[in-house]
């Protein structure tokens, strides 16, 4: 069985990983405040003690040195965030706000305290402000905003100011970190800050009230990149194949 | 075959912003003041394989070398400031800037100025003259209650009548930039002083090589349809053009995925 066959399996299942990838980020094509991922892949040796070792092949006296890819395998080493702004556009809804530039909204989940660009806002019967996924807006100091119900209209400023009905009833948190590759992703649009040492910094983003935020997913980048795994997938395939033939004809006929 | 399909993506990119900016141009075309955009598309750099000129005996020389050049990209998107179709409105308060140069305004809450060829002015509930969303003109000029027939000179000087007799209110102000097109943009037809643009130059309407004024008239967008027109068909089939590179070059990995 040549080892050759599993370069090509794992070549096969890299492209797949890279698919998986590439399905994600098309399917959150229109996704408010979506940012894509790229699979980064790196190579791993099998056994480094083998990497650029002289062996002796046996029965000649010449050294034959194995190549160090022969012991490597490619590895899906990241997924790393791509922090592009996506296209702002427009909905009219006083609820919709939109990031322009780099910050993120604070928001409150049970288990501690999110960032989303995400800006599709609603009021709970509460009164307090709230994301798609039910979770609170807070300002600076971790309070929920709470809007007096009955306002007839909602104003919000671009420094995060909320105004109904001419009162002011707080102002949301905008913050940006000086590493945004640090943040988790933890899916539903939102990241987290895993890192207590970081702090979140204050913005000069402007928040944009009736504009949504779109994903930063480019379809044109999407597709061509999944021509060129689906493509990569079948060469692999066809390696595999290539395997198998050899180890037949080994087994088949020159075992007669 | 990678490479083709990654540079034929980069031109698809690179008209899809063209596309945008087209797109823009014609949402604008009623705009006051607006200003067109033109997307400069540019090569992207070369791999060299061989350099021209590489000897290829003792005393001969390449004539041509091998380069592949690997796509398209934006450049920039250069704000065309040529100046729009003047209408007159009849209007006291429209003003329209027959040459270069722009009104300033006063942004709040910080009080940074704007720049604006828009001159739909209004007055606010003070008799201070405001834009269209309530920004303060820069320098600001208050029209007192009781003053009627307000009208812009070409000089600038804003002029009514109170009591039968003229008065004299102030004079509108006009700042000029060495490369206008360098401006930023701020939305609500503002641009914002950037490093490229230089340091603004105010003074009255007609000095500094700014255009006088014309009262009672606004400035159209410099937007001309048909071009614009012309610049959609033409970026959507160069669109096109490369979603066939792209197809080919997808084409030719399945027949190399294929070699028995």
């Amino acid at each position: 069985m040549a080892s050759g066959m599993w370069t090509g399996m794992n070549g096969a299942i890299a492209q797949q990983q890279r698919l998986t990838t590439l399905s994600h980020n098309l399917a959150n094509a229109s996704t408010p405040g979506f940012k894509g991922v790229d699979p980064v892949f790196h190579q791993v040796p099998e056994d480094a003690s083998k990497v650029g070792d002289i062996q002796q092949a046996p029965n000649t006296h010449l050294p034959i040195r194995f190549l160090p890819e022969d012991r490597l395998r490619v590895e899906l080493a990241d997924r790393v965030t791509d922090w592009r702004d996506g296209p702002l556009t427009p909905t009219g809804n006083a609820l919709d706000l939109a990031v322009r530039g780099e910050g993120f909204f604070t928001v409150e989940a049970p288990e501690g305290l999110l960032y989303t660009r995400d800006g599709t806002m609603s009021l709970d019967q509460d009164g307090r402000m709230v994301t798609q996924s039910g979770w609170p807006v807070v300002d600076a100091e971790g309070q929920p905003i709470i809007v007096p119900p009955g306002s007839a209209s909602i104003q919000i400023g671009a420094d995060g100011r909320v105004t109904a009905d001419d009162n002011e009833v707080g102002r949301m948190a905008i913050v940006k970190f000086a590493n945004p590759a640090a943040l988790e992703r933890v899916g539903l649009s939102a990241f987290r800050n895993a890192d207590p040492t970081v702090e979140a910094l204050p913005t000069e983003a402007r928040v944009e009230q009736g504009m949504l935020e779109r994903s930063n997913v480019n379809a044109i980048d999407v597709m061509t990149t999944l021509i060129g795994a689906s493509r990569a997938f079948e060469m692999n395939m066809r390696g595999i194949q290539a395997y198998k033939e050899m180890d037949d004809k080994a087994a088949q006929e020159v075992g007669r | 075959m990678i490479r083709a399909l990654y540079s034929a993506a980069s031109g698809m990119k690179a008209q899809q912003t063209a596309i945008d900016v087209t797109s823009n141009n014609l949402a604008n075309v009623n705009t006051t003041g607006f200003k067109k955009v033109r997307a400069n598309i540019q090569e992207l750099l070369s791999q060299t394989e061989r350099a021209p000129g590489t000897a290829t005996s003792a005393n001969t020389e390449a004539p041509s070398g091998i380069q592949v050049g690997l796509g398209a990209r934006v450049a920039s998107t250069q704000k065309q400031f040529s100046v729009g179709p003047v209408k007159p409105t009849g209007t006291g308060l429209d003003v329209a800037i027959m040459g270069s140069g722009f009104f300033q305004v006063t942004i709040p809450p910080a009080g940074e100025i704007g720049y604006t060829r828009d001159g739909a002015f209004h007055t606010d509930e003070n008799g201070q003259l405001v834009n269209t969303q309530g920004f303060l003109i820069e320098p600001a000029i208050t029209i007192p209650e009781g003053v009627v027939n307000v009208a812009v000179g070409q000089d600038g000087t804003i002029t009514g009548q109170q009591e039968g007799q003229e008065v004299n209110l102030g004079q509108l102000q006009i700042a000029s930039f060495v490369n206008p097109a360098g401006l930023l943009s701020a939305g609500g037809n503002l641009f914002q002083a950037s490093g490229s643009s230089g340091q603004a130059v105010v003074g009255n309407p007609g000095e500094n090589g700014s255009g006088q004024l014309e009262g009672g008239a606004l400035e159209g967008a410099n937007v001309q349809a048909v071009e614009e027109m012309i610049q959609l068909i033409a970026a959507q089939r160069a669109f096109e053009f490369n979603s066939k590179a792209v197809q080919a070059s997808d084409q030719m990995l399945r027949e190399i995925g294929q070699l028995r």
